[in-house]
């Protein structure tokens, strides 16, 4: 199990460094998501490699990828399936749609309207899916990872706070180091054109990802009962729930973690761990991770707005407090 | 009667017609109050006039409304307002296109009269002597009520503020400070009686400690500031001690927490 492990983790580290330049955190919290199966949200300026990523690390591992776009003319029936007349048999007969896989990819999940937006939702909290009056159970394992851009507000319907708490991580991705972007550059020059039918086109990032996988679903799905496996001390939930429990009462904060949000913490140390190779988790695990495990579920007050208090100041605050 | 006859007969009827257009509209002056406009229509023989440029000093001042064409004369809609009272002949105020005074017209007179009687003796609010009779000037009890302000409030906002320093230094003094309240939990832990909260609290008061005594800032980044301590040569030991007697499934890691603790149990805290 342990070579499995660093094989895994190595590979998939190793897999995406080949095509993005940097982005350590965030392949690390892919594999926390694919190893606890909860669910990822991705939340990024465009152009820094998010939807790269996730193609990346379903490429690595044997399982069903699909991805769907999202924008403000599509419907529930777009992503869940629907019933479609067969004028042969003169029956109905049902269309499975792209949210029957083990790997969906969400981009840019605030264009959609709000009633897919809670259709998607619906199914990731539920992992199966009701279509005309057949109820249709997801594959396992099923991950959405959505994308979302912080900045182009016109257009778009922000996630309540509600469906954001479905997401047991949101992790922001920031801009690359001078150096990494440099190297960004550099390796743009060497793509060279993509030849087809007579013409050519220039290569990107994505027609130079490798499918050949570095693990299976057996190997993923023994991981992820490892991590089940990974133990959390008795005072490592004390810390958790003392957390959680802070940022309700936060007066900056007008609503703070939901019980869902010490689970998803526990899991996810549990998750870190594992990569980390320990089999118990650490306080360490819980500064790292709290940020993307809190921050999308906390609301600050309008006063602390206005004094232009941010949720990062008063999370760093709350865990700075000493008890 | 002969052409010469005629031609006299014409030029009397003519005169006595422009004279009576002349006249038929003022036949006695208009009387308008000061700062009211008012309104006069009058028949000019000859070219089209305009109103007289206004200057700082005019006493009146004309605008001419309308002309409109009345056989080989024009009828003027003339408007006006008057700031001084007296008698003004508005032909005074007209100008011809070359900005020559017209002459040869019959003065058109308006009155402009005063609001107050003439008696009025130009107070315009009577003065009320009723009031509070204070020897002095207004400015000489505007400086002395400051002077009152700054001998009597100045030393109470002074004697407020030192008492809630006061008040907040007692509070301070006479709260626990660090050290204080982690031997309870340093002595429990080391006799195997702290509880899984007690336990919680003492690991987050013992990076709190080091947090402060290293001087890492609050506002970093916690996961990075947990690892600076984790591999600080004094406080790392106790951190990753902490870590194993605290995280570790039980059984797998022996620590001797009575002795790790030793330090933290004298009335001063390891620096």
């Amino acid at each position: 199990m342990e070579t499995i492990r660093k094989n895994l983790v190595s590979d998939v580290r190793q897999r995406v460094a080949e095509v993005v330049v940097g982005q350590d955190v965030v392949v690390e919290r892919l594999l926390i998501a694919l190893f606890t199966g909860g669910h990822l949200l991705l939340q990024g300026m465009p152009g820094l490699a998010k939807t790269l990523l996730v193609q990346t690390i379903s490429k690595t591992i044997d399982l069903k990828f699909s991805r769907v776009q999202f924008t403000i003319d599509l419907l529930p029936s777009d992503i869940l399936g629907s019933e479609v007349l067969d004028q042969r048999t003169n029956e109905f007969t049902t269309h499975l749609g792209p949210i029957f896989t083990n790997l969906l990819l969400a981009d840019e999940i605030n264009r959609a309207a709000p009633k897919v937006q809670s259709a998607l939702l619906e199914a990731m909290q539920e992992r199966k899916v009701t279509i005309g009056n057949e109820t249709h159970v997801l594959p396992a394992p099923f991950l959405v990872i959505a994308t979302q851009n912080p900045i182009e507000q016109s257009g778009t319907f922000e996630l309540p706070e509600a469906q954001l708490d479905r997401f047991m991580l949101c992790h922001r991705l920031d801009y690359p180091a001078a150096g990494e972007e440099e190297e960004v550059l550099r390796r743009s020059l060497t793509l060279g054109l993509q030849k087809r039918d007579g013409g050519a086109v220039p290569k990107t990032a994505f027609d130079t990802l490798s499918d050949e996988i570095v693990a299976t679903r057996e190997n993923l799905v023994e991981m992820m009962a490892a991590v089940q496996e990974v133990h959390v001390s008795e005072v490592f939930q004390k810390h958790t729930v003392e957390v959680v429990r802070r940022t309700r009462r936060h007066p900056s904060i007008e609503l703070g973690g939901s019980p869902r949000a010490g689970l998803a913490m526990i899991q996810a140390a549990r998750a870190r761990a594992f990569i980390h190779g320990r089999d118990y988790v650490v306080p360490e695990d819980l500064y790292a991770l709290a940020e993307d495990v809190l921050l999308h579920r906390m609301r600050l007050r309008y006063e602390a707005l206005a004094e232009g208090i941010s949720g990062v100041s008063v999370l760093k605050e709350i865990l700075s407090e000493a008890g | 009667m002969n052409s010469r006859g005629f031609v006299l007969f014409a030029a009397a009827l003519a005169l006595s017609l422009g004279q009576a257009a002349a006249q038929e509209t003022h036949s006695g002056p208009v009387s308008v109050a000061i700062g009211l406009e008012g309104q006069h229509m009058v028949v000019l023989p000859g070219d089209k006039f305009e109103a007289a440029p206004v200057g700082d000093k005019s006493k009146l001042i004309l605008r001419v409304q309308d002309v409109f064409p009345h056989g080989n004369a024009h009828r003027y809609d003339l408007r006006y307002f008057g700031f001084v009272p007296g008698e003004y002949d508005l032909i005074q105020f007209l100008r011809t296109a070359d900005g020559k005074t017209p002459t040869n017209l019959p003065p058109v007179r308006v009155t402009i009269h005063g609001i107050l009687p003439e008696d009025h003796d130009g107070m315009l609010i009577e003065d009320d002597d009723s009031g509070l009779n204070l020897p002095g000037s207004y400015t000489d009890w505007l400086i002395g009520l400051g002077v009152v302000w700054l001998l009597v409030a100045w030393p109470l906002f002074f004697a407020g503020r030192s008492k809630g320093q006061a008040l907040g230094q007692a509070e301070e003094d006479a709260g626990p400070d660090l050290a204080e309240r982690l031997r309870p939990l340093v002595e429990q832990a080391a006799a195997g009686t702290l509880d899984t909260e007690g336990r919680a609290r003492l690991e987050r008061m013992i990076f709190s400690h080091w947090r402060e005594q290293l001087g890492l800032p609050e506002q970093g980044d916690p996961a990075e500031l947990h690892r600076q301590l984790r591999q600080h040569k004094d406080a790392g030991p106790l951190v990753r001690g902490l870590e194993d007697w605290l995280h570790r499934p039980p059984g797998t890691a022996a620590v001797d927490i009575a002795a790790l603790l030793e330090p933290y149990r004298k009335s001063s805290l390891p620096k």
